[in-house]
């Protein structure tokens, strides 16, 4: 769903499908471009978008913030899924260098 | 019977699923990504290979999952090999880490005859004395080299004019030899100079040392002497003049040029190559300014965007490719050393492109006054009055006071890149750098908002520039191997 309101654009997620924390990464991805403010709201993720300055068309904003926010929840999932190999291959990688503990 | 079973007899890919090992993917443009392993090995890749991939359902008769496999993107029944592999490679990439601090620079005066506006070294005039490196500040700052488990030590002489204080850089290498005798490191000398005051003495006793000549070179005579002035307005014809003394006494090789981008050469990238190629020099540097020294109080830095300055790169490169694929041998140094961090298993050692930051463990400054510096860039900031990444005094301080200080080890562990927003999640944090001197410079901490980051901005820009190149052409891509091999 989707409220625009002037500049500002209001992006609603569901909480079922999409984590707070790829709304809060794609905040931070495009802030040259969104001041964007993110509210849990029962079961789901609130972002409202508002241009970061004058010279920034707010017209691809919707697609701009979604498109991010579906690439920032699969690095998670991908970063959570391979979480037990980047360990063992750092592990491995800093074996016999003396640096690791015991 | 056939005499041999089918392929897919030796293959156990489709026997099972496979394993995903960690990648990270962005966007290369608005229809494909790029995905990198853990040690910066890359491919690219269509939206929907992005989210096959990820979500488990890549075949293994797909194109891509070869590369992928091949690449340690992927494990499965077939082979298990990747893990070591992607070890041993990560190891290969951090082993210069232990060598610790391998180049060291002097700066044995701040005087110079040249007033460049974009310098980012802030001058003295060079009739003050008070801004040269004494003796004693020189032996402290080599007691702090040696201490430095480098096997390799490399002295720079920067100023100011460098060699408006020859007799210090004559005192240092003379010490520096002595040293060497015990200490047996693979010991090399650069003095930095705008060769306007090159004399057959030092020429001689550059000889004499194996010390290499590194010197500024902005571009044709016009745009080279409106950038750099000196009295009698005549830098460049010092320079070139210097340049051909210097390769004549030292070798063709052991002298090297860098440039400098300001508003005046955006237009004339390509004369600045042809300059580098009249020049005979294998290659060239395309430069920024830097957010420092007296490029910020002239308002040089500000003077032109990133967007101009890609253009500016963008257009020199293209046509240094086009010299390339013409058969004439020629090289972007910076593109090369990304390339080499692209393309190999092995590092560079340029500090900007170091993620644990290359300041102070890659390269560190002895002021002539002794302050210890973590890099060129603390020294001209602190020329500005923002002394955070003064490390300590060779007077006052031991090695362990400087090197294992909070000044130092805070914004090294506070920006590596692995483990800071934005960078964490990039894709091309394997190729990129920390940079906290910058990121403290213009935004006022040691990590930075990376979307805000024109550092950031302009290397993402690079990376995509380089692979769309070299996915578009086999032969560019062939060019940029040699590259990567070469540096």
């Amino acid at each position: 769903m989707t409220i625009a309101t002037g500049d500002a654009r209001t992006v609603t997620l569901s909480r079922a499908a999409l984590s707070v924390d790829a709304a809060k990464r794609a905040a931070y991805a495009l802030m040259a471009r969104y001041d964007v403010d993110v509210a849990v709201i029962g079961d789901d993720i609130v972002c409202r978008l508002l241009p970061a300055n004058s010279t920034v068309s707010m017209e691809t904003a919707e697609r701009d913030f979604r498109r991010e926010v579906i690439d920032q929840d699969l690095r998670i999932s991908i970063e959570e899924r391979t979480a037990p190999y980047r360990d063992a291959i750092l592990g491995l990688a800093f074996s016999r260098t003396g640096l690791q503990d015991g | 019977m056939a005499k041999f079973r089918e392929q897919a007899q030796f293959d156990s890919s489709a026997q099972s699923a496979y394993t995903m090992l960690p990648w990270r993917f962005t966007p290369l443009d608005e229809e494909g990504y790029v995905a990198t392993n853990m040690a910066g090995e890359y491919v690219t890749m269509s939206a929907s290979e992005v989210s096959d991939f990820a979500g488990g359902a890549l075949r293994p008769d797909q194109p891509i999952y070869d590369e992928l496999k091949s690449r340690h993107f992927l494990i499965d029944d077939d082979t298990q090999v990747a893990i070591d592999l992607l070890a041993l490679k990560i190891r290969t990439k951090l082993a210069p880490l232990a060598n610790f601090t391998g180049l060291h620079i002097f700066v044995t005066t701040l005087r110079c005859e040249h007033s460049c506006p974009y310098c980012q070294v802030s001058r003295a005039n060079d009739d003050k004395r008070e801004f040269d490196m004494s003796e004693e500040t020189a032996l402290r700052s080599l007691d702090l080299a040696f201490r430095s488990p480098s096997p390799a030590i490399k002295i720079e002489f920067q100023g100011g004019e460098s060699t408006l204080n020859m007799p210090i850089i004559r005192f240092i290498v003379a010490e520096a030899l002595r040293r060497n005798e015990t200490a047996r490191r693979n010991l090399a000398f650069v003095i930095a100079t705008n060769l306007a005051v090159l004399d057959d003495e030092i020429l001689q006793f550059a000889r004499q040392h194996d010390i290499l000549i590194s010197t500024s070179l902005d571009g044709p005579a016009d745009l080279h002497n409106r950038n750099r002035p000196r009295p009698g307005k005549n830098s460049y014809e010092k320079a070139v003049e210097g340049i051909a003394r210097a390769r004549t006494a030292l070798g063709h090789y052991n002298v090297g040029a860098l440039m400098t981008t300001t508003a005046a050469s955006l237009p004339q990238v390509r004369a600045i190559i042809d300059e580098y190629i009249r020049m005979d020099f294998g290659g060239i540097f395309l430069r920024p300014l830097s957010p420092y020294g007296f490029a910020i109080k002239t308002k040089s830095y500000a003077s032109y965007d990133q967007k101009k300055w890609l253009e500016f790169f963008f257009e020199g490169l293209d046509y240094i490719i086009e010299l390339n694929l013409g058969g004439f041998e020629f090289i972007e140094h910076y593109s090369a050393m990304v390339l080499k961090k692209m393309l190999t298993p092995l590092q560079t050692s340029y500090v900007d492109l170091m993620s644990p930051a290359g300041m102070g463990i890659g390269a560190v400054v002895y002021n002539y006054d002794g302050v210890v510096y973590a890099s060129d860039e603390s020294r001209m900031l602190a020329e500005m009055g923002d002394t955070t990444f003064a490390l300590g005094n060779v007077h006052d301080h031991d090695f362990a006071d400087i090197f294992l200080g909070d000044a130092l080890l805070e914004p090294l562990e506070q920006s590596f890149a692995a483990s800071v927003p934005g960078c964490s999640w990039c894709a091309f944090e394997p190729w990129c750098g920390a940079e906290p001197v910058f990121h403290h410079a213009t935004q006022g901490d040691f990590v930075g908002k990376k979307p805000l980051s024109s550092f950031c901005t302009r290397n993402m820009a690079l990376f995509r520039g380089l692979i769309t190149r070299m996915e578009a052409n086999p032969k560019v891509r062939r060019i940029f191997e040699r590259w990567a091999n070469i540096v």
